[in-house]
C-alpha cells in the first residue's frame, strides 16, 4: 500500500487534466499499460481536483452502462426513485383476475369473438407524423373486458391502453414490430418503442436492422437488442423473459430502482425475475412452446361456424343444465388406472359444451369419497385430446389453459351449501371495498380449486390445488395424489381419473361425510391443437340462483350442490 | 429481522450511487455489477445496524469500499490504480457531493440528445453489456486507436456538455 501524503502533492494544472483524461479513456477502453496505471496513481494523488475529475469521468463511464437504455432512447430520464406501489389491506392480485372476471360478464351478451378491446382513452399523446401507432393485424379466441370499446381487426390503434380477457392479438406497429399479446392481459401501448405489460405474455419481433424496444413490467424493464423475445407476468407480479433471437438486456424496474444489475440474456435463454428487488435472476429452461409467437398458432377448430361476426358468438360460460351432482362412497380397493372400471353406472352429470347431442365437445363428471380421499373422475369429449403444453413446473398458475378440468369445491362443514365467500375480482369489478367479515369469508382455506390437466410433452397427469378465494397456496403435483389420463380408441376424447388425499385440501381432520350437502362447480376446458390456447369451456353443477355473468372462480355461492351420499 | 420499508427505499434510491462508485473501483462492468449484488445483500443484513439518525450514503458507500476491496481479492483481480486510502477518499467525496453527481446523472441524459446519430451509434455499441473495445474495433474494421480516439472526442463533448448544463441550470 501507498502512503498518501497529508497534503497534496504536486500540481494539477490543465496539461495534467489533459493528461488525467486521456488515461481515464484509455482505462475506460482496457488498454492501460503498466507504465500508464503507475502515472494514473500519481496524477490521482495529487489532491481534490484529480479526485473530482477522475469521479466525473467514472459517473459518466458507469451511467452509460447503468443507463443504457437512455442511449438507445434519447430522451428517456434515468430513474432511482421508487414508485409508490400501492398498497392497501386487501392481498396483492393478479389484474388477470380482475380481467377474466371482467371478460366473462361481457362474454354474457353477444358479441363477435374476433372483437378486442381497448380501454376508455386514456392520456393519449400526440404521435409523429400521420400514420397511426399501430394496427390490429391478427386474433384468436379473444375474450372481450366489461365496458371497453371493442376494434375490430385492421382498426388503427394510438398510444393507449389494451386489455383483453382471453385469447390472443397481434398488433403490428407502424416501424414494423410485431406484438402477440396474450391475455387475460393489460398492456399499455407507449410509443414506437416502448410498452408496459401488466399482465399476460407479449412476443416482440423486431424487423431486422431495428432494436431498442423496451417492455416495461411491474418488476423489470426488458431491452432489445435485435430480436423476438417473449415477456410474461406470473403469480406475484414475477416476470418471465425468454429470447427466441439475438438478445436482451433486463434490467430492475424504475418502479424498484435499480436494485437488481442489469442481465443480458441470449437467444435459447430464459429467466424469471421475482418481485423482490434484492433477488437475482432465476435461470429457466427455454420452452419454446411457452409462448405464442404468431397468430393463428394453428388451425384448431373454428370458434363460431364460419368465422363472421355474426356467427361468431362468444360461448364460453353457457348455462349449466345440473345444479347438483351426488358423491357416493367409492368402493374398497378403488384403482386408479384412467380406466373408470369402478365408475360404471355411477351417478354424475352429463353434458355437452352448447346443449346439443351432436356437439364434439362434452363431459361425463362424476365424484366419489371415502374417509381419506376424494375421487374424481370424466370421460371427456374432444376432438383435440390431451395436448396441453402447459408446464406444471413453470405455468401451473396457467395449468387450464391447454385443456383441462376445474373442479372447485367446499370441504367446510360447518358453512354447509350454498358456500360464502368472493374473490378480490369481485369486489374489484364492482367498485367495493369488502368488509372484514367478507375478507375472512374469502381466506377461507376450506374452499379448493383444483386444476387438473395432462401434461403432454412428459406424459404427466397434473394436479394444482389453490386455496380460498384467493386462490393462493397454490401447490403443484404435491405428494400423495394418484391420478391417469387415457386417450379413447377413436382419438375424440379421453378419461381422467384422480384420487386426492382429504389432508392435501386441508380437511383430514373432518373430510366431509354421509348426508353433507356442500358446494362443488366443474369447469371443463377445450384448447387449440397446440395445447396451448383455451377454446372453449363448460361449466356444470351451478346454482341457478347465481347470475350466469358471474365467473364460478370468483364467489363461492355460484358452485352447486355436492350431496355425499 | 427484515429490512423496513425506509431502508429499503433509501437502499434502492443510492443504487446508481453505490454502482458507479463501485465502478470507479473496479473498471469492468461485470464485475461491478457482482460486487453491487454483493454489497446489497450485506447492506439488507445489516440493516438493524443503520442508526437511521445519520445519513444513509455515507454508511452504505463505506460498506461497499470493504465489500469491493474484497470482492476484488476474491476474485483475484489486481488493485492496479488504486490504495485503500484513495478508495476511501473517493467515498468520502461521492457522499458529500451526492446532489452534484444526481444533477450530473440527469444532465448526461439531456446531453445524449444532442449526440450526433453517428457518436450515439458508437456509443450503443460500446456500452453494449459484454463488449470490449477490441472485438467492437474488428467488427467495424478500425483500429483499437482509432476506436478509442473516437470514443474519447466523444466522452469529452459529454463531460464538457454536462458542465455547460449545470451552469446554465446554475448549479456547481
Amino acid at each position: 500500500m501507498t502512503s498518501r501524503p497529508a497534503s497534496d502533492a504536486g500540481s494539477f494544472g490543465p496539461q495534467e487534466r489533459t493528461e488525467l483524461l486521456a488515461l481515464l479513456n484509455t482505462l475506460a477502453d482496457g488498454t492501460l499499460s503498466e507504465a500508464e496505471k503507475r502515472r494514473l496513481s500519481e496524477l490521482l494523488e495529487r489532491g481534490e481536483p484529480a479526485r473530482r475529475m477522475f469521479r466525473e469521468f467514472a459517473a459518466l463511464h458507469a451511467g452509460l452502462h447503468w443507463d443504457y437504455a437512455m442511449l438507445l432512447a434519447p430522451g428517456r430520464q434515468p430513474h432511482s426513485e421508487p414508485d409508490d406501489n400501492g398498497g392497501g389491506r386487501w392481498p396483492r392480485i393478479r389484474r388477470a383476475a380482475v380481467l377474466l372476471a371482467a371478460a366473462v360478464v361481457a362474454g354474457a351478451a353477444t358479441v363477435a369473438a374476433w372483437l378486442l378491446v381497448v380501454a376508455p382513452p386514456g392520456p393519449v399523446r400526440p404521435m409523429p407524423g400521420d400514420r397511426p401507432l399501430a394496427h390490429v393485424t391478427q386474433a384468436r379466441f379473444l375474450l372481450p373486458v366489461e365496458g371497453e370499446r371493442p376494434l375490430l381487426i385492421g382498426q388503427a390503434l394510438e398510444a393507449g391502453h389494451i386489455a383483453i380477457g382471453g385469447g390472443a392479438v397481434e398488433l403490428t406497429l407502424r416501424n414494423g414490430v410485431v406484438i402477440v399479446f396474450e391475455g387475460p392481459g393489460e398492456l399499455d401501448l407507449a410509443d414506437d418503442l416502448r410498452a408496459t405489460l401488466y399482465d399476460g405474455n407479449v412476443v416482440v419481433r423486431m424487423p431486422t436492422g431495428m432494436n431498442g424496444f423496451v417492455v416495461r413490467t411491474p418488476t423489470t424493464d426488458v431491452l432489445d437488442l435485435g430480436t423476438e423475445f417473449a415477456v410474461g407476468i406470473g403469480a406475484d407480479n414475477t416476470t418471465d423473459v425468454q429470447v427466441y433471437d439475438g438478445a436482451v438486456v433486463t434490467s430492475a424496474s424504475r418502479r424498484q430502482g435499480a436494485m437488481r444489475p442489469p442481465k443480458r440474456l441470449e437467444a435459447g435463454e430464459a429467466a424469471r425475475f421475482l418481485s423482490e428487488p434484492q433477488v437475482a435472476a432465476v435461470p429457466m429452461a427455454f420452452r419454446p412452446e411457452r409462448f405464442i409467437r404468431t397468430l393463428p398458432a394453428d388451425v384448431g377448430i373454428p370458434i363460431g361456424g364460419n368465422g363472421t361476426p355474426t356467427d361468431a358468438v362468444m360461448r364460453h360460460y353457457g348455462p349449466a343444465r345440473q345444479a347438483a351432482i351426488a358423491v357416493h362412497r367409492a368402493p374398497a380397493g378403488m384403482v386408479i388406472d384412467g380406466r373408470l372400471d369402478e365408475w360404471a353406472d355411477g351417478p354424475g352429470f352429463k353434458g355437452t359444451r352448447d346443449g346439443t347431442e351432436s356437439c364434439a365437445e362434452w363431459a361425463d363428471g362424476r365424484m366419489m369419497y371415502d374417509e381419506q380421499q376424494l375421487y374424481i373422475a370424466a370421460h371427456v369429449g374432444d376432438p383435440l385430446p390431451l395436448r396441453s403444453v402447459i408446464d406444471p413446473a413453470i405455468d401451473a398458475f396457467w395449468g387450464w389453459r391447454g385443456g383441462a378440468v376445474q373442479v372447485r369445491l367446499s370441504t367446510d362443514r360447518r358453512m354447509g351449501w350454498p358456500a360464502r365467500g368472493n374473490g378480490p375480482s369481485y369486489y374489484g369489478q364492482r367498485r367495493m371495498e369488502p368488509t372484514t367479515d367478507q375478507e375472512a369469508l374469502a381466506g377461507n382455506p376450506r374452499l379448493t380449486h383444483l386444476t387438473m390437466w395432462f401434461h403432454a410433452p412428459t406424459k404427466t397427469p397434473c394436479l394444482q390445488i389453490a386455496n380460498s378465494m384467493l386462490l393462493v397456496n397454490a401447490t403443484t403435483n404435491p405428494a400423495g395424489f394418484e391420478a391417469a389420463f387415457i386417450p379413447d380408441a377413436d382419438g375424440k376424447g379421453y378419461t381422467m381419473e384422480y384420487a386426492i388425499p382429504w389432508s392435501l385440501l386441508g380437511c383430514a381432520d373432518d373430510p366431509p361425510q354421509s348426508g353433507d350437502v356442500l358446494a362443488a362447480v366443474w369447469q371443463v376446458l377445450w384448447a387449440d391443437a397446440a395445447g396451448r390456447m383455451r377454446r372453449e369451456q363448460m361449466v356444470e353443477i351451478r346454482n341457478p340462483d347465481e347470475p350466469l355473468s358471474i365467473n364460478v372462480w370468483e364467489r363461492a355461492a355460484t358452485w352447486g350442490r355436492a350431496e355425499y351420499r | 429481522m427484515p429490512a423496513s420499508d425506509d431502508f429499503v427505499a433509501l437502499l434502492t434510491k443510492s443504487q446508481w450511487k453505490l454502482h458507479t462508485y463501485i465502478y470507479s473501483l473496479v473498471w469492468n462492468p461485470a464485475d461491478a455489477d457482482d460486487i453491487l449484488q454483493e454489497t446489497n445483500l450485506v447492506l439488507l443484513k445489516k440493516a438493524a445496524e443503520f442508526d437511521a439518525t445519520r445519513d444513509f450514503l455515507p454508511w452504505a458507500l463505506t460498506i461497499a469500499r470493504f465489500q469491493t476491496l474484497a470482492g476484488l481479492k476474491r476474485r483475484q483481480r489486481l488493485r492496479f490504480v488504486f490504495d485503500d486510502e484513495l478508495a476511501k477518499a473517493l467515498a468520502d467525496d461521492a457522499a458529500r457531493e451526492d446532489p452534484v453527481f444526481e444533477a450530473r446523472r440527469l444532465a448526461l441524459a439531456t446531453c445524449l440528445q444532442k449526440l450526433p446519430p453517428d457518436h450515439r451509434d458508437l456509443l450503443i455499441r460500446r456500452y453494449e453489456p459484454k463488449v470490449v473495445v477490441g472485438e467492437m474495433a474488428a467488427t467495424l474494421g478500425l483500429s483499437l486507436k482509432a476506436v478509442s480516439d473516437r470514443l474519447r472526442r466523444i466522452r469529452e463533448k459529454l463531460l464538457d456538455c454536462i458542465t455547460r448544463t449545470l451552469a446554465e441550470e446554475s448549479l456547481p
